[in-house]
């Protein structure tokens, strides 16, 4: 009976070993946020101490442009992006996981033009500055879809985000997609919207993505991530006046402002999120595919991909306030 | 505490409780070093990243291109290591950061670890400050840059990327690596504190173990095989002599069980008693014969009782008078005591007590060994007597060789005697009659010497003279040594006396002379001598025989020059039955008797011899001293006229009674003869007012001697009473009680003597 309790011990050494031998390095996972007004709950959610800074990162990009390359060469872990750009993303070959929707564009995102282009119509043989990558050319198709126009019909020129407004200001382009806050500093400069979000609901949708392949490795990170967010958001329904204030700083705009361009952005609570990811398929599903036969119509896509893994709802659903 | 323990558990311990904190102390030590090594790669991989970002920085801001700026910097937070970045101006205000809330803000106000004399001393001195953390593993610097440019409408001339870095995923890494080894050492250390245990159980302590329960088996009398176990050399070797010393014990104790039912076989066989008491008296052991004695079935018994639940209480306390002495004095004693047997016999115990004790020398008590003697004394008195009677066998028939020539002498002188009468020449008859008493009183010296040779008795020590009684001895043997042997003897003329049994010493001067006779036989030239003289012993004699409180001996040496004793036969001379004589010629009792008979004697004898040149014997007796010399003085004997007192003879032998008769009346006294008791008691009846003593022989027929005087006294009680006996005196005394006012004369009767005894007792006259 001690020589048994021996062996036991003897063997229960090298098993000891072996779980000891690999030492896990604590991930970090890094959030490419740009200064979009539905990921700022996020930023808000660092800002009170609720995204633990050992786990979770956030990196504060210029447009969604950078988030997109950085996410791809895989020096971020996960980013907030339009849906469009994560199947973008997806269908050039790096696969992503939706695991939060931040927000639906409903009116947020314009195609403003100069005073002397009156309506979609007149944009025929003018120059339109459009992100080609982002959310931006989806709207821009989808005004164009409305008036029959093709892309042929006008001059697309390729304006990042961050250089819209200059763009417009040095009178390289005449109208241009965007999106809050430029919209508005736009507006400042004369520009009119000829077409918004709100007269194509859901197709302009802000996700989570995070590379799948960190999906498992991070997943008390991502946990982390969405929980926080979820905090953010009741912080901002308990404290609107002080998450608006503290929000608009880092979007450079008023708090007045600010609350007008929410008014452009359907923001769905946990539950809605939740209800959202539900079912099989899924709304998320079903509005994913539509966006993708709508980009693969329109040539965006570059090849035929599978969304059969496209969502994780786990995190919504484990996320308990 | 320890005793808990075993030897493996304590090695083991003991191991751990020293190498663990060395080696956790040697881990740690490692680990301080390998973390500041790790802040200072970091900061300097930090420094390259920022000095490879300020070159697009620089540039952004020399073209006014700050979008771009902007992009390089935010770009740049994607790296793990960088927490936050901000380009500031001279003035300290954010021109480009990670955070797009501290855009436009001063550093001071928004940037935490923000420092101002740091931010100050770096932009005045154009150098890079850094400051580590190790403890939260985190850095900050301030990174000079040159905004300056001609071209710009406004120049930024100096400023700083003001930045914090952190590496605490590589120090986690590390403290896990820490803590890792940590664990490797605890479980190796562990891992070798086991096989320490378990060797020394294996080698050490299993082995002990064994061995103990090896000792305990034997302890507790379980029968076991040899101690076999494996272990080290020192344990092996322990058991081997273990199982050695068991079998040597198991030998030893088989011995000792075989000599302790041996010993215990002889205690219960031998008739002799033999018992143990401890130092107060009590008994803790004894034999069978012992129970017998004291009326006890076992030894059991036995066991814790006193003699005061065995003896008397008189005898119980000399018993206990003779144990105290013996424990107090640490020496032997051996006495005589008569005890009584249950069944009310009584018997006579020699018993030897002495004292025992324990390895330490301490007493512990004492054992007696004691026997009836009552047969061997009887035996003893039989044997002397058987002795003496030999003796008297060899002497009445050199008696009888004299006594023949003395009657033949006596005869021939009667002869001429009468014939002298008859011729009338009286002074001639009286010479031969005078020859004629001679020769009577030569024979009567020697039947008394005869008579007190053979007397019967137990040992009756006196104060004798040792040159009377050789010379006297010397006397009488003559008849026993043939004439053609030459006596010869050398006698100190001093007294000598000795406290001693005359008829004992008596056996033993004749048994070395018949020896010595016996030896010469056949020799040329025979001789024997007898040396008499006072002897100063040494003090080596005296240490050797035991003399320690006698200055004075006797030394008497009888010597021949026979054949000698061969070599090997001295040393059982004295021994019992021992005899070179031929058959019939001698019991081998004669030297045995002499020795004993020397012994009680508080004496010594030895022996010189060698073959073929004779034997010398020495007896060495000690000599009274002065004070107790006594020197038998005879009476001198006065002659008193008789003044015609009566005097009543009683004799049965007409012979004697008519002889004395004449002899008394030729003193002067008148005289009655009786030829028996009855009669001479009549006549005393008639006439005894007149009567002034009485003669009467000891044995007469009707009424005996001492019959008669008790009769005579009850008539006249002060009437004086000379018996008459042709016996040893000391037979007459057994006789019946010696009568007062009475003297006792051995026949024949030396007529000096009786007128002195008469007139002693008539007249009280007296030395």
């Amino acid at each position: 009976m001690k020589h048994f309790a021996y062996a036991k011990f003897l063997a229960f050494i090298p098993l000891f070993l072996l779980t000891t031998c690999t030492i896990e390095p604590p991930e970090l996972l890094k959030v490419g946020v740009n200064q979009w007004p539905g990921y700022e709950p996020i930023v808000l959610a660092r800002d009170l101490g609720y995204l633990p800074q050992k786990q979770v990162k956030l990196v504060e990009l210029p447009s969604n442009t950078e988030s997109i390359a950085l996410l791809r060469t895989g020096r971020l872990d996960a980013a907030a992006l339009t849906l469009d750009e994560a199947l973008n993303v997806i269908n050039l070959g790096t696969e992503l996981t939706i695991v939060l929707v931040f927000d639906f564009s409903n009116g947020a995102d314009v195609l403003m033009a100069k005073p002397s282009l009156k309506s979609l119509a007149d944009m025929r043989h003018h120059r339109v500055g459009v992100e080609t990558t982002g959310v931006g050319a989806l709207l821009f198709h989808a005004a164009l879809s409305q008036v029959k126009l093709e892309d042929d019909d006008v001059q697309v020129v390729y304006v990042p985000a961050d250089e819209q407004e200059a763009a417009y200001m040095r009178g390289q382009v005449d109208a241009v997609v965007t999106f809050e806050p430029i919209k508005s500093r736009l507006k400042q400069h004369g520009a009119h919207v000829l077409f918004d979000s709100s007269e194509v609901p859901d197709l302009i949708v802000d996700v989570l993505a995070v590379r799948t392949d960190q999906l498992e490795k991070q997943r008390e990170n991502i946990f982390q991530l969405v929980q926080g967010y979820a905090k953010a958001r009741s912080y901002m329904t308990q404290y609107t006046k002080k998450s608006m204030q503290m929000m608009a700083v880092r979007l450079q705009t008023t708090s007045h402002d600010l609350k007008q361009i929410y008014q452009g952005l359907i923001l769905p609570s946990l539950s809605e999120n939740v209800a959202y990811f539900s079912g099989s398929p899924s709304k998320f599903e079903r509005h994913t595919h539509k966006i993708y036969d709508f980009m693969k119509h329109q040539g965006m896509l570059q090849r035929e991909m599978s969304l059969s893994h496209i969502q994780d709802e786990s995190f919504v659903m484990r996320v308990n306030l | 505490m320890l005793q808990r323990f075993s030897l493996g558990q304590v090695v083991s311990f003991l191991f751990v409780l020293l190498v663990f904190p060395m080696g956790w102390f040697v881990i740690s030590s490692l680990y301080v070093g390998a973390q500041q090594q790790l802040a200072e790669m970091n900061q300097r991989l930090f420094q390259e990243q920022l000095s490879n970002l300020s070159l697009e920085v620089v540039r952004g801001l020399r073209q006014g291109d700050m979008q771009s700026v902007q992009r390089f910097v935010a770009v740049a937070a994607a790296s793990e290591t960088l927490v936050h970045l901000s380009v500031v101006d001279k003035s300290g205000k954010i021109m480009n950061s990670t955070r797009y809330a501290w855009l436009g803000k001063q550093a001071k106000d928004v940037i935490p670890e923000f420092n101002q004399i740091s931010f100050t001393q770096a932009l005045q001195e154009h150098k890079i400050l850094s400051y580590l953390d190790t403890e939260n593993a985190e850095g900050y610097i301030y990174y000079p840059i040159d905004m300056s440019a001609s071209f710009q409408k406004q120049n930024l001339g100096q400023g700083l990327m003001v930045g914090k870095f952190t590496f605490q995923k590589q120090a986690m890494i590390l403290e896990q690596k820490q803590q890792q080894q940590l664990i490797y050492f605890a479980v190796v250390l562990a891992l070798i504190a086991l096989l320490f245990f378990v060797f020394l159980r294996k080698l050490v302590t299993q082995p002990l173990a064994a061995s103990m329960r090896f000792i305990r088996d034997i302890e507790q009398g379980k029968p076991k095989a040899m101690l076999e176990v494996q272990g080290t050399k020192e344990v092996v070797h322990l058991a081997a002599s273990l199982s050695s010393m068991y079998a040597a014990l198991q030998s030893s104790q088989s011995s000792l069980k075989q000599t302790h039912i041996l010993l215990s076989n002889i205690l219960e066989s031998v008739p002799d008693l033999v018992f143990l008491k401890d130092t107060k008296g009590v008994y803790t052991g004894c034999n069978h014969a012992f129970c017998t004695l004291v009326g006890k079935a076992s030894e059991a018994d036995v066991i814790g009782c006193t003699d005061f639940d065995f003896f008397e209480s008189e005898q119980a306390k000399q018993f206990i008078e003779h144990d105290k002495r013996i424990l107090t004095q640490g020496e032997s004693l051996r006495s005589e005591t008569w005890v009584a047997y249950p069944d009310g016999r009584k018997g006579l115990f020699d018993t030897l007590k002495s004292p025992y004790r324990n390895e330490q020398g301490e007493l512990l008590g004492l054992i007696g060994i004691s026997r009836d003697v009552t047969d061997i004394k009887d035996l003893e008195a039989q044997f002397h007597q058987a002795q003496k009677m030999e003796a008297i066998g060899t002497l009445v028939s050199g008696i009888a060789h004299d006594f023949n020539n003395i009657l033949a002498a006596m005869t021939g002188n009667m002869y001429l005697a009468k014939r002298s009468m008859l011729q009338g020449d009286a002074p001639e008859a009286i010479a031969k009659v005078e020859r004629i008493e001679g020769l009577s009183d030569k024979a009567a010296t020697m039947i008394a010497q005869l008579l007190s040779f053979s007397r019967k008795g137990v040992m009756q020590k006196k104060v004798l003279s040792m040159k009377e009684f050789v010379q006297e001895l010397l006397l009488l043997a003559k008849v026993t040594i043939p004439e053609n042997i030459h006596v010869q003897h050398d006698i100190e003329d001093t007294p000598m006396m000795v406290h001693a049994d005359s008829s004992q010493l008596q056996q033993v001067l004749m048994n070395l002379l018949n020896n010595a006779r016996d030896a010469v036989e056949g020799r040329r030239e025979p001789t024997i001598t007898v040396k008499l003289e006072t002897y100063t012993p040494s003090e080596t004699f005296k240490q050797k025989h035991g003399f320690s409180n006698v200055d004075r001996l006797v030394h008497l040496c009888v010597q021949d020059n026979g054949y000698g004793i061969a070599e090997g036969d001295i040393e059982h001379i004295f021994d019992p039955f021992f005899t070179t004589k031929e058959v019939d010629k001698g019991t081998g009792l004669g030297l045995s008797m002499v020795y004993g008979a020397i012994q009680s004697h508080h004496g010594v004898i030895e022996v010189e011899s060698k073959q073929g040149e004779g034997a010398s014997f020495h007896v060495y007796l000690p000599l009274i001293k002065s004070s107790q010399d006594k020197k038998s003085i005879e009476p001198a004997m006065q002659m008193i006229a008789a003044k015609g007192e009566v005097i009543l003879l009683a004799d049965d032998e007409v012979e004697v009674r008519q002889a004395t008769s004449e002899v008394l009346e030729t003193m002067g006294y008148r005289v009655f003869q009786a030829s028996d008791g009855e009669q001479a008691l009549s006549i005393f009846k008639e006439h005894y007012q007149d009567i002034s003593l009485v003669m009467v022989d000891v044995v007469m027929p009707k009424l005996g001697g001492i019959q008669l005087v008790q009769a005579l006294r009850e008539i006249k009680v002060q009437v004086p009473v000379i018996l008459m006996t042709g016996y040893d005196r000391n037979n007459v005394l057994k006789t019946g009680s010696m009568p007062t006012q009475s003297q006792i004369l051995t026949k024949p009767i030396q007529f000096e003597v009786l007128q002195a005894t008469i007139a002693q007792l008539l007249h009280g006259d007296s030395a």
